[in-house]
Protein backbone atom coordinates (compact mmCIF):
# COMPACT_ATOMS: atom_id res chain seq x y z
CA UNK A 1 0.00 0.00 0.00
CA UNK A 2 1.39 3.56 -0.80
CA UNK A 3 1.17 5.88 1.95
CA UNK A 4 -1.29 8.22 2.67
CA UNK A 5 0.61 11.94 1.58
CA UNK A 6 1.48 10.57 -1.79
CA UNK A 7 -1.41 8.43 -2.19
CA UNK A 8 -3.17 11.61 -1.77
CA UNK A 9 -0.86 13.83 -3.84
CA UNK A 10 -1.04 11.67 -6.58
CA UNK A 11 -4.74 11.09 -7.07
CA UNK A 12 -5.57 14.40 -7.40
CA UNK A 13 -2.51 15.30 -9.93
CA UNK A 14 -3.25 12.15 -12.03
CA UNK A 15 -7.08 13.27 -11.83
CA UNK A 16 -6.43 16.49 -13.00
CA UNK A 17 -3.67 15.23 -15.96
CA UNK A 18 -6.42 13.01 -17.28
CA UNK A 19 -9.48 15.50 -16.95
CA UNK A 20 -8.10 18.38 -18.43
CA UNK A 21 -6.54 16.97 -21.78
CA UNK A 22 -8.27 16.00 -25.28
CA UNK A 23 -6.24 12.95 -26.01
CA UNK A 24 -5.34 9.98 -23.95
CA UNK A 25 -2.56 7.96 -24.66
CA UNK A 26 -2.22 3.51 -23.65
CA UNK A 27 0.93 5.31 -21.03
CA UNK A 28 -1.67 7.02 -19.08
CA UNK A 29 -2.93 3.48 -18.38
CA UNK A 30 0.41 2.05 -16.98
CA UNK A 31 -0.61 3.96 -13.51
CA UNK A 32 -4.02 1.91 -12.84
CA UNK A 33 -2.72 -1.30 -14.01
CA UNK A 34 0.41 -1.18 -11.77
CA UNK A 35 -2.10 -0.22 -8.74
CA UNK A 36 -4.45 -3.46 -10.19
CA UNK A 37 -1.35 -5.68 -9.91
CA UNK A 38 -0.13 -4.43 -6.08
CA UNK A 39 -3.87 -5.56 -5.15
CA UNK A 40 -4.08 -8.55 -7.44
CA UNK A 41 -5.10 -10.47 -4.56
CA UNK A 42 -8.27 -8.73 -4.20
CA UNK A 43 -8.76 -8.40 -7.78
CA UNK A 44 -12.17 -10.14 -7.53
CA UNK A 45 -13.65 -8.18 -5.06
CA UNK A 46 -12.13 -4.84 -6.64
CA UNK A 47 -13.49 -5.89 -10.01
CA UNK A 48 -16.88 -6.14 -9.02
CA UNK A 49 -16.85 -2.92 -7.08
CA UNK A 50 -15.41 -1.33 -10.38
CA UNK A 51 -18.40 -2.51 -12.49
CA UNK A 52 -20.67 -1.10 -10.27
CA UNK A 53 -19.26 2.10 -10.04
CA UNK A 54 -18.51 2.44 -13.95
CA UNK A 55 -21.92 0.50 -14.71
CA UNK A 56 -23.19 4.61 -14.13
CA UNK A 57 -20.40 6.10 -16.47
CA UNK A 58 -21.30 4.09 -19.24
CA UNK A 59 -24.82 4.34 -18.94
CA UNK A 60 -24.12 8.11 -19.27
CA UNK A 61 -21.69 8.16 -21.85
CA UNK A 62 -24.23 6.04 -23.82
CA UNK A 63 -26.84 8.67 -23.24
CA UNK A 64 -24.30 11.81 -24.36
CA UNK A 65 -24.22 9.29 -27.29
CA UNK A 66 -27.58 8.98 -27.95
CA UNK A 67 -28.46 12.76 -27.62
CA UNK A 68 -25.38 14.45 -29.20
CA UNK A 69 -24.77 11.42 -31.51
CA UNK A 70 -20.80 12.43 -30.79
CA UNK A 71 -18.98 8.93 -30.34
CA UNK A 72 -15.81 10.72 -29.92
CA UNK A 73 -16.92 12.71 -27.10
CA UNK A 74 -18.95 10.62 -25.06
CA UNK A 75 -15.90 7.88 -25.91
CA UNK A 76 -13.18 9.86 -24.10
CA UNK A 77 -15.94 11.18 -21.39
CA UNK A 78 -16.01 7.13 -21.22
CA UNK A 79 -12.14 6.53 -21.09
CA UNK A 80 -11.04 9.55 -19.00
CA UNK A 81 -13.60 8.75 -16.17
CA UNK A 82 -12.65 4.98 -15.90
CA UNK A 83 -9.22 6.05 -15.79
CA UNK A 84 -9.72 8.33 -13.19
CA UNK A 85 -12.16 6.66 -10.49
CA UNK A 86 -9.90 3.42 -11.12
CA UNK A 87 -7.08 5.11 -9.82
CA UNK A 88 -8.99 6.44 -6.98
CA UNK A 89 -10.27 3.59 -6.34
CA UNK A 90 -7.52 1.85 -6.22
CA UNK A 91 -4.93 4.32 -4.39
CA UNK A 92 -7.88 4.15 -1.34
CA UNK A 93 -8.90 0.82 -2.17
CA UNK A 94 -8.74 -1.12 1.55
CA UNK A 95 -7.34 1.88 3.34
CA UNK A 96 -9.55 3.07 7.19
CA UNK A 97 -11.69 6.18 6.60
CA UNK A 98 -8.70 8.41 8.37
CA UNK A 99 -6.36 7.69 5.40
CA UNK A 100 -7.53 11.40 4.70
CA UNK A 101 -6.83 13.16 7.56
CA UNK A 102 -3.35 11.18 7.88
CA UNK A 103 -2.33 12.33 4.21
CA UNK A 104 -3.07 15.73 4.72
CA UNK A 105 -1.91 15.74 7.74
CA UNK A 106 1.47 14.06 7.13
CA UNK A 107 1.39 16.72 3.81
CA UNK A 108 1.79 20.04 5.96
CA UNK A 109 -2.03 21.25 5.79
CA UNK A 110 -2.69 23.71 8.18
CA UNK A 111 -4.39 22.66 11.87
CA UNK A 112 -8.04 23.63 11.26
CA UNK A 113 -7.97 21.88 7.75
CA UNK A 114 -6.78 18.70 9.07
CA UNK A 115 -8.97 19.24 11.84
CA UNK A 116 -11.80 19.58 9.85
CA UNK A 117 -11.56 16.29 7.49
CA UNK A 118 -10.96 14.47 10.89
CA UNK A 119 -14.28 15.67 12.29
CA UNK A 120 -15.82 15.05 9.05
CA UNK A 121 -14.51 11.38 8.95
CA UNK A 122 -15.65 10.97 12.50
CA UNK A 123 -19.08 12.06 12.24
CA UNK A 124 -19.08 10.01 8.74
CA UNK A 125 -18.11 6.84 11.03
CA UNK A 126 -20.38 7.25 13.52
CA UNK A 127 -23.48 8.08 10.83
CA UNK A 128 -22.76 4.79 8.82
CA UNK A 129 -22.83 3.22 12.51
CA UNK A 130 -26.17 4.80 13.32
CA UNK A 131 -27.65 3.86 9.67
CA UNK A 132 -26.43 0.35 10.03
CA UNK A 133 -27.81 0.28 13.33
CA UNK A 134 -31.73 1.88 12.14
CA UNK A 135 -31.44 -0.70 9.52
CA UNK A 136 -30.95 -3.51 11.95
CA UNK A 137 -33.85 -2.34 13.89
CA UNK A 138 -36.18 -1.83 11.09
CA UNK A 139 -35.43 -5.37 10.08
CA UNK A 140 -36.29 -6.22 14.00
CA UNK A 141 -39.13 -4.67 13.67
CA UNK A 142 -40.76 -6.65 10.95
CA UNK A 143 -40.30 -3.76 8.35
CA UNK A 144 -40.57 -5.07 4.84
CA UNK A 145 -39.36 -2.65 2.06
CA UNK A 146 -41.77 -2.17 -0.80
CA UNK A 147 -42.00 0.38 -3.13
CA UNK A 148 -45.57 1.85 -1.47
CA UNK A 149 -45.73 5.55 0.49
CA UNK A 150 -45.62 3.69 3.79
CA UNK A 151 -42.31 2.80 2.64
CA UNK A 152 -41.52 5.92 1.80
CA UNK A 153 -42.43 7.29 4.79
CA UNK A 154 -40.48 5.35 7.29
CA UNK A 155 -37.59 5.96 4.87
CA UNK A 156 -38.15 9.91 5.71
CA UNK A 157 -38.82 8.78 9.65
CA UNK A 158 -35.49 7.44 9.19
CA UNK A 159 -33.37 9.94 7.25
CA UNK A 160 -34.75 12.45 10.12
CA UNK A 161 -33.95 10.36 12.92
CA UNK A 162 -30.04 9.87 11.35
CA UNK A 163 -30.01 14.12 10.53
CA UNK A 164 -30.93 14.48 14.26
CA UNK A 165 -28.64 11.98 15.96
CA UNK A 166 -25.79 13.87 14.01
CA UNK A 167 -26.95 17.14 14.58
CA UNK A 168 -26.78 15.49 18.48
CA UNK A 169 -23.13 14.20 17.71
CA UNK A 170 -22.01 17.32 16.57
CA UNK A 171 -23.23 19.21 19.58
CA UNK A 172 -21.66 16.66 21.72
CA UNK A 173 -18.26 16.79 19.64
CA UNK A 174 -18.17 20.57 20.64
CA UNK A 175 -18.67 19.78 24.66
CA UNK A 176 -15.96 17.10 24.26
CA UNK A 177 -13.49 19.11 22.65
CA UNK A 178 -14.28 21.87 25.26
CA UNK A 179 -13.77 18.90 28.18
CA UNK A 180 -10.76 17.48 26.93
CA UNK A 181 -9.39 21.22 26.54
CA UNK A 182 -8.57 21.54 22.52
CA UNK A 183 -6.69 24.23 21.44
CA UNK A 184 -6.23 23.04 17.85
CA UNK A 185 -3.82 20.98 18.50
CA UNK A 186 -3.94 17.28 17.02
CA UNK A 187 -1.18 14.92 16.98
CA UNK A 188 -0.97 12.06 14.78
CA UNK A 189 1.72 9.02 14.99
CA UNK A 190 2.18 8.44 11.20
CA UNK A 191 5.24 7.63 10.26
CA UNK A 192 5.29 8.24 6.51
CA UNK A 193 7.31 5.08 4.83
CA UNK A 194 8.73 5.51 1.45
CA UNK A 195 9.00 1.81 -0.29
CA UNK A 196 9.41 0.23 -4.08
CA UNK A 197 5.81 0.86 -4.48
CA UNK A 198 5.65 4.31 -3.85
CA UNK A 199 8.66 4.93 -6.11
CA UNK A 200 7.09 2.80 -8.66
CA UNK A 201 3.82 5.14 -8.41
CA UNK A 202 5.92 8.24 -8.70
CA UNK A 203 8.10 7.39 -11.77
CA UNK A 204 4.84 5.94 -13.63
CA UNK A 205 3.39 9.03 -12.87
CA UNK A 206 6.35 11.26 -13.87
CA UNK A 207 7.29 9.21 -17.01
CA UNK A 208 3.81 9.77 -17.95
CA UNK A 209 3.73 13.38 -17.58
CA UNK A 210 7.23 13.79 -19.37
CA UNK A 211 5.76 11.78 -22.00
CA UNK A 212 2.76 14.34 -22.39
CA UNK A 213 4.87 17.36 -22.47
CA UNK A 214 7.35 15.38 -25.22
CA UNK A 215 3.91 15.14 -27.38
CA UNK A 216 2.70 18.14 -26.66
CA UNK A 217 5.84 20.37 -27.44
CA UNK A 218 6.55 18.06 -31.03
CA UNK B 1 -10.61 19.64 54.72
CA UNK B 2 -10.06 21.55 51.52
CA UNK B 3 -12.82 20.96 49.22
CA UNK B 4 -11.94 20.63 45.56
CA UNK B 5 -15.51 21.08 44.50
CA UNK B 6 -18.12 23.25 46.24
CA UNK B 7 -21.95 23.06 44.68
CA UNK B 8 -24.21 26.13 46.50
CA UNK B 9 -27.99 25.96 45.58
CA UNK B 10 -27.59 24.54 42.20
CA UNK B 11 -31.17 24.55 39.77
CA UNK B 12 -31.34 23.59 36.71
CA UNK B 13 -34.60 24.71 34.49
CA UNK B 14 -35.65 22.99 30.87
CA UNK B 15 -38.07 25.85 29.50
CA UNK B 16 -38.98 26.85 33.28
CA UNK B 17 -39.66 23.20 34.50
CA UNK B 18 -37.33 22.05 37.16
CA UNK B 19 -34.92 19.41 36.58
CA UNK B 20 -33.67 19.47 40.01
CA UNK B 21 -33.37 22.44 42.70
CA UNK B 22 -31.39 23.74 45.35
CA UNK B 23 -28.72 21.39 45.51
CA UNK B 24 -25.39 21.48 47.29
CA UNK B 25 -22.76 19.34 47.82
CA UNK B 26 -19.26 19.86 49.08
CA UNK B 27 -16.57 17.55 47.45
CA UNK B 28 -13.61 17.55 49.05
CA UNK B 29 -9.61 16.83 48.74
CA UNK B 30 -9.54 13.25 47.22
CA UNK B 31 -12.79 12.37 48.13
CA UNK B 32 -15.11 10.19 46.32
CA UNK B 33 -18.51 10.73 45.91
CA UNK B 34 -21.49 8.52 43.93
CA UNK B 35 -24.79 10.02 42.76
CA UNK B 36 -26.97 7.66 41.88
CA UNK B 37 -31.24 8.42 40.28
CA UNK B 38 -33.27 7.13 38.14
CA UNK B 39 -32.97 7.79 34.71
CA UNK B 40 -33.96 11.41 33.35
CA UNK B 41 -33.25 12.64 36.83
CA UNK B 42 -30.62 15.19 35.58
CA UNK B 43 -27.50 12.95 36.47
CA UNK B 44 -25.57 13.84 33.56
CA UNK B 45 -26.62 17.32 33.21
CA UNK B 46 -25.22 18.06 36.88
CA UNK B 47 -22.23 16.13 35.89
CA UNK B 48 -21.88 18.84 32.63
CA UNK B 49 -22.94 21.60 34.95
CA UNK B 50 -19.77 20.70 37.30
CA UNK B 51 -17.46 20.11 34.11
CA UNK B 52 -18.24 23.85 33.02
CA UNK B 53 -19.84 22.02 29.71
CA UNK B 54 -23.38 23.51 30.37
CA UNK B 55 -24.47 26.52 32.21
CA UNK B 56 -26.96 25.89 35.52
CA UNK B 57 -30.03 28.17 35.88
CA UNK B 58 -29.27 29.30 39.23
CA UNK B 59 -26.25 28.19 42.39
CA UNK B 60 -22.86 28.13 42.34
CA UNK B 61 -20.07 26.63 41.27
CA UNK B 62 -16.85 26.37 43.44
CA UNK B 63 -13.76 24.81 41.70
CA UNK B 64 -10.78 24.81 44.52
CA UNK B 65 -12.89 27.59 46.20
CA UNK B 66 -12.95 29.54 42.65
CA UNK B 67 -16.67 30.61 42.06
CA UNK B 68 -17.16 29.51 38.39
CA UNK B 69 -19.41 32.81 37.19
CA UNK B 70 -19.22 31.75 33.88
CA UNK B 71 -18.20 29.17 31.54
CA UNK B 72 -15.11 30.65 30.50
CA UNK B 73 -13.67 30.67 34.01
CA UNK B 74 -13.13 26.44 33.92
CA UNK B 75 -10.90 26.96 31.19
CA UNK B 76 -7.99 27.45 33.32
CA UNK B 77 -8.61 24.36 35.20
CA UNK B 78 -9.84 21.98 31.74
CA UNK B 79 -6.25 20.29 32.80
CA UNK B 80 -7.76 19.59 36.35
CA UNK B 81 -10.74 18.03 35.45
CA UNK B 82 -11.17 14.92 33.44
CA UNK B 83 -14.71 14.22 32.46
CA UNK B 84 -15.57 10.77 31.21
CA UNK B 85 -18.40 11.12 28.87
CA UNK B 86 -21.67 8.51 28.83
CA UNK B 87 -21.06 7.33 25.74
CA UNK B 88 -17.49 6.54 24.73
CA UNK B 89 -18.06 7.40 21.08
CA UNK B 90 -18.68 11.07 22.16
CA UNK B 91 -15.47 11.53 23.81
CA UNK B 92 -12.85 9.83 21.54
CA UNK B 93 -11.81 12.96 19.01
CA UNK B 94 -8.30 11.47 17.36
CA UNK B 95 -8.74 8.39 15.17
CA UNK B 96 -6.29 5.53 17.02
CA UNK B 97 -6.06 4.79 20.79
CA UNK B 98 -2.25 6.17 21.34
CA UNK B 99 -3.47 9.33 19.51
CA UNK B 100 -6.74 10.14 21.27
CA UNK B 101 -5.28 8.87 24.67
CA UNK B 102 -2.24 11.84 24.11
CA UNK B 103 -4.98 14.24 22.95
CA UNK B 104 -5.26 16.66 25.84
CA UNK B 105 -1.68 16.41 26.65
CA UNK B 106 -1.07 17.85 23.44
CA UNK B 107 -3.15 20.50 23.30
CA UNK B 108 -2.32 21.26 27.54
CA UNK B 109 0.96 22.35 25.19
CA UNK B 110 3.27 18.72 25.95
CA UNK B 111 5.76 17.92 22.97
CA UNK B 112 4.18 15.27 20.81
CA UNK B 113 6.66 12.49 21.37
CA UNK B 114 6.75 13.26 25.35
CA UNK B 115 2.99 12.89 24.92
CA UNK B 116 2.91 9.91 23.63
CA UNK B 117 5.56 8.45 25.67
CA UNK B 118 3.10 9.27 28.35
CA UNK B 119 -0.14 8.08 26.85
CA UNK B 120 2.09 4.65 26.41
CA UNK B 121 2.91 3.95 30.08
CA UNK B 122 -0.98 4.69 30.48
CA UNK B 123 -1.96 2.17 28.19
CA UNK B 124 0.05 -0.34 29.95
CA UNK B 125 -0.41 0.44 33.88
CA UNK B 126 -4.72 -0.07 32.55
CA UNK B 127 -3.10 -3.26 30.29
CA UNK B 128 -4.45 -2.21 27.08
CA UNK B 129 -1.01 -1.66 25.47
CA UNK B 130 -1.93 -4.02 23.04
CA UNK B 131 -4.86 -2.26 21.44
CA UNK B 132 -2.25 0.86 21.06
CA UNK B 133 -2.63 1.45 16.54
CA UNK B 134 -6.10 0.12 16.61
CA UNK B 135 -9.23 2.68 15.95
CA UNK B 136 -10.69 4.03 18.60
CA UNK B 137 -14.47 3.53 16.99
CA UNK B 138 -13.87 -0.19 16.40
CA UNK B 139 -13.26 -1.25 19.84
CA UNK B 140 -15.65 -3.14 21.98
CA UNK B 141 -18.00 -1.46 24.53
CA UNK B 142 -15.62 -2.43 27.63
CA UNK B 143 -12.44 -1.70 25.54
CA UNK B 144 -13.79 1.87 24.42
CA UNK B 145 -14.64 2.44 28.08
CA UNK B 146 -11.07 1.62 29.06
CA UNK B 147 -9.39 3.82 26.59
CA UNK B 148 -11.83 6.48 26.85
CA UNK B 149 -10.74 6.53 30.83
CA UNK B 150 -7.05 6.26 29.68
CA UNK B 151 -7.64 9.32 27.82
CA UNK B 152 -8.79 11.19 31.13
CA UNK B 153 -6.23 9.33 33.68
CA UNK B 154 -3.39 10.47 31.36
CA UNK B 155 -3.79 14.03 32.53
CA UNK B 156 -3.40 12.92 36.27
CA UNK B 157 -6.68 15.16 37.11
CA UNK B 158 -7.34 16.67 40.44
CA UNK B 159 -11.43 15.98 39.78
CA UNK B 160 -12.73 13.24 37.92
CA UNK B 161 -15.83 13.42 36.50
CA UNK B 162 -17.54 10.10 35.22
CA UNK B 163 -21.01 9.46 33.60
CA UNK B 164 -22.12 5.97 33.75
CA UNK B 165 -18.60 4.37 33.71
CA UNK B 166 -20.15 1.02 34.26
CA UNK B 167 -22.65 1.96 30.79
CA UNK B 168 -22.92 -1.06 28.58
CA UNK B 169 -19.85 -3.42 30.66
CA UNK B 170 -19.99 -7.07 31.33
CA UNK B 171 -19.23 -8.02 34.58
CA UNK B 172 -15.15 -8.51 33.92
CA UNK B 173 -14.72 -5.30 32.52
CA UNK B 174 -16.60 -3.45 35.28
CA UNK B 175 -14.68 -5.39 38.10
CA UNK B 176 -11.65 -4.02 36.03
CA UNK B 177 -12.98 -0.41 36.00
CA UNK B 178 -14.04 -0.44 39.49
CA UNK B 179 -10.44 -1.44 40.55
CA UNK B 180 -9.22 1.23 38.41
CA UNK B 181 -11.71 3.53 40.58
CA UNK B 182 -10.74 2.69 43.99
CA UNK B 183 -7.00 3.41 42.80
CA UNK B 184 -7.42 6.95 41.60
CA UNK B 185 -6.72 9.21 44.12
CA UNK B 186 -8.63 12.02 42.55
CA UNK B 187 -11.71 13.77 43.98
CA UNK B 188 -14.38 11.77 41.84
CA UNK B 189 -17.79 12.16 41.38
CA UNK B 190 -19.64 9.59 39.86
CA UNK B 191 -22.91 9.21 38.44
CA UNK B 192 -24.37 6.06 37.79
CA UNK B 193 -27.77 4.20 38.14
CA UNK B 194 -26.34 1.24 38.88
CA UNK B 195 -25.92 0.93 42.64
CA UNK B 196 -24.71 -2.49 42.67
CA UNK B 197 -21.45 -1.15 40.74
CA UNK B 198 -21.05 1.86 43.13
CA UNK B 199 -21.18 -0.21 46.53
CA UNK B 200 -17.98 -1.83 45.31
CA UNK B 201 -16.31 1.65 44.28
CA UNK B 202 -15.30 2.77 48.00
CA UNK B 203 -17.26 6.19 47.68
CA UNK B 204 -19.92 8.19 50.03
CA UNK B 205 -23.16 7.55 48.08
CA UNK B 206 -25.94 10.21 47.57
CA UNK B 207 -29.40 9.93 45.69
CA UNK B 208 -30.96 13.13 42.79
CA UNK B 209 -34.34 13.63 43.25
CA UNK B 210 -36.06 16.64 41.95
CA UNK B 211 -35.69 18.37 45.55
CA UNK B 212 -32.00 17.56 45.87
CA UNK B 213 -29.32 15.32 46.84
CA UNK B 214 -30.23 12.97 49.61
CA UNK B 215 -27.58 11.14 51.51
CA UNK B 216 -27.59 6.84 51.19
CA UNK B 217 -25.03 6.00 53.18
Amino acid sequence: MINPPLSISISIFYSFFIALRSELYIIDAILPLTLLYIHRRELKKIALHLLKVELFLFILALLVYLFENDLDTSLLILQRSILIVTTTVLIFWGRDSFFIYKGLSSLGFPTKICSMSLFATKMIELSLKELERSKETLRARCFKPKTDIKSYKVYGWLFGVVTFKILQRSNVLAQSLKARGFRGEIASKLEVGFGYKEYVVLSIVLLDFIFFLWVYSR
Amino acid sequence: MSCSVNIIDLSYKIEDIALFENISLDVSHKEKVAIVGANGSGKTTLLKIIAGLIKQSSGEIKIFHESMKNLNDFDKHRGDIGYLFQDSDDQFIAPTVLEDVAFSLVNMGLDKEEAFQKARAQLVKLEIENLEDKIVYRLSGGEKRIVALAGILVLEPKILLLDEPSNALDDGCKKRVQNILNSIDSSTIIVSHELDFIKKVECKEYELTQKGLLLIS
